[in-house]
């Protein structure tokens, strides 16, 4: 997959939650809680989008960690994707403010 | 005594929202999913209920079984069984409570993407199967055997084929509900 690919909401979300370390279920009430409950993450789609991302090297998984509840943190890759993408992401937002007509919003 | 009902079943993954309708529904009659065998489910009877099912393929290594279950039961599904690389995870419906495992189209694609491996990579020693038994068995075994083996390889070929075409039409039609 190309590095330029946008992230998807899931995967942008989970990424900017392990700027400090978290196993699964942290991940999942974390995002609940950022998104004041509107995004809840379903098991299958929180696993999925973790071995993914630790594929690609976007997050590593903390080597003490109880097999039960592995740990995950961001990895330097990890952080310019996610500034990369905010970026894409706030440029959007301006273009779409914009359109709709600025001072209101 | 606990009255337990055995049904065969056998379903193809691309029906797979259907398969889990019907345990759904097995639930609502008062039939709760007890275990899974291979092509078989079993099940218990019970007040009838609102119950979630759902279905996960995964091919996790083993050393990675205790996390995948441990997220699963975090998030308040139980598993019930397995059978062949399919996880079947169930709880009692909640409000406000997720339904599904999946909550985005793009890790739901993922999963029957995985199923599209899985029998591609089977699909290899059953070529090679062919292969060897064909070859070796020629001279030795009679014309009409000969043809039966073929014939049933040929049928399960098919079959693969079969199953990743209908795999392939599905994500299709995931990907365009995604774009909309």
């Amino acid at each position: 997959m190309p590095a330029e690919q946008p992230l998807t909401e899931s995967t942008y979300l989970i990424l900017a939650t392990l700027t400090t370390p978290k196993h699964g279920y942290a991940i999942m009430k974390e995002v609940e809680d950022l998104t004041g409950g509107t995004v809840q993450l379903g098991p299958g789609t929180l696993y999925g989008v973790l071995k993914s991302m630790v594929k690609k090297e976007l997050i590593i998984e903390q080597s003490s960690s109880d097999p039960r509840r592995r740990m995950y943190v961001i990895t330097d890759k990890g952080v310019e994707v996610m500034k990369r993408e905010t970026t894409r992401l706030e440029m959007l937002v301006i273009i779409g403010k914009k359109s709709l007509g600025r001072e209101e919003i | 005594m606990k009255e337990t009902m055995r049904k065969w079943k056998i379903f193809g993954a691309w029906n797979l929202e259907k398969e889990v309708n019907w345990l759904v529904e097995m639930a609502r009659e008062g039939w709760i999913l007890e275990s899974v065998g291979l092509f078989n489910y079993t099940f218990k009877k019970a007040e009838p209920c609102e119950m979630c099912y759902q279905l996960d393929f995964s091919t996790h290594k083993i050393k990675d079984q205790e996390e995948y279950h441990s997220i699963y039961a975090e998030a308040g599904w139980g598993l019930i069984g397995k059978m062949g690389g399919w996880n079947y995870f169930g709880k009692p419906k909640k409000e406000g409570e997720t339904q599904t495992i999946y909550t985005d189209k793009q890790s739901l694609i993922e999963m029957f993407k995985r199923i599209i491996s899985f029998l591609v990579i089977i699909n290899g020693p059953t070529v090679y199967f062919l292969v060897i038994m064909h070859s070796s068995f020629t001279m030795a075994m009679p014309a009409a055997i000969n043809i039966i083996i073929l014939s049933l390889f040929v049928l399960v070929e098919f079959g693969i084929a079969y199953a990743i075409v209908r795999l392939l039409i599905h994500i299709r039609k995931l990907k365009a509900e995604a774009l909309q």
